[in-house]
């Protein structure tokens, strides 16, 4: 089923707004996780670590899953379907695990913070996890923009199957 | 024997063409690049996962964690 396009514009633009501001908010965060990282004051520490847990939950979590169930919405509803084209397939693997990664770490974080630990700690994987989500984020971009050609088996069937019906329709006779 | 055929391909043989429209089309390069670069990640995640999941006790990761 395919959508009308005044419905897949509106799609659309919900899916380009939650992932870009889904990339701004990981953006952001890079600067508070290097003070977190660096600040030797734990009250400082403590804030920040606060600062992530609220912009995560109340920010990055809904608009990561808004992202990816738009995403679904989009692909479902148009003619690129969800596994006809590599680079779809490419970005719902890059979303599911960009969502399940972030995920993984706020509960992390919430557990450390429900433990009320005082100090902070060096060498924590938050600058790199960061740093990675928005290495990912960017490469979904890419591949959004340019969308690379390659079809997978599945819609390679599919197409040649079009094609089939369209030709024994043009064959027939008409009546 | 045609010489156009690409290596691997057995449209030379009888019947052979007709083989390769029936096949489907092989991956780009960049899909196998990204395909293995994404899983390598994977495995590095949840190395990393398991590691501080271990190290901590089973939980912690944020700064103010111990």
């Amino acid at each position: 089923m395919t959508m009308g396009p005044r419905l897949r514009k509106l799609t659309l633009t919900a899916h380009t707004s939650c992932s870009a501001g889904w990339l701004g908010g990981v953006a952001a965060l890079v600067p508070l996780a290097v003070v977190g990282m660096t600040g030797r004051q734990p009250q400082v520490v403590r804030t920040v670590d606060l600062g992530l847990d609220r912009i995560g939950w109340f920010v990055l979590v809904p608009l990561s899953l808004a992202s990816l169930l738009t995403g679904l919405v989009l692909s479902l509803g148009t003619e690129w379907g969800l596994f006809r084209h590599y680079w779809v397939v490419a970005k719902l693997a890059l979303n599911l695990f960009g969502a399940g990664a972030l995920l993984e770490y706020m509960l992390q974080l919430d557990t450390s913070l429900g433990r009320l630990a005082p100090m902070a700690r060096g060498g924590d994987m938050g600058i790199p996890r960061f740093a990675g989500a928005l290495a990912l984020l960017l490469v979904a971009v890419v591949l959004s923009v340019y969308k690379p050609r390659g079809v997978t088996p599945y819609g390679w069937w599919k197409l040649r199957r079009r094609r089939m019906v369209a030709m024994r329709q043009a064959r027939a006779p008409v009546r | 024997m045609n010489m156009h055929t690409r290596p691997g391909s057995n449209s030379h043989h009888a019947g052979g063409a007709k083989k390769d429209a029936k096949r489907a089309p092989r991956p780009p390069l960049w899909v196998i690049l990204c395909g293995v670069a994404f899983l390598a990640l994977l495995v590095v995640f949840v190395v990393i996962v398991a590691t501080h999941s271990a190290g901590s006790g089973g939980h912690g990761l944020g700064f103010t964690g111990v």
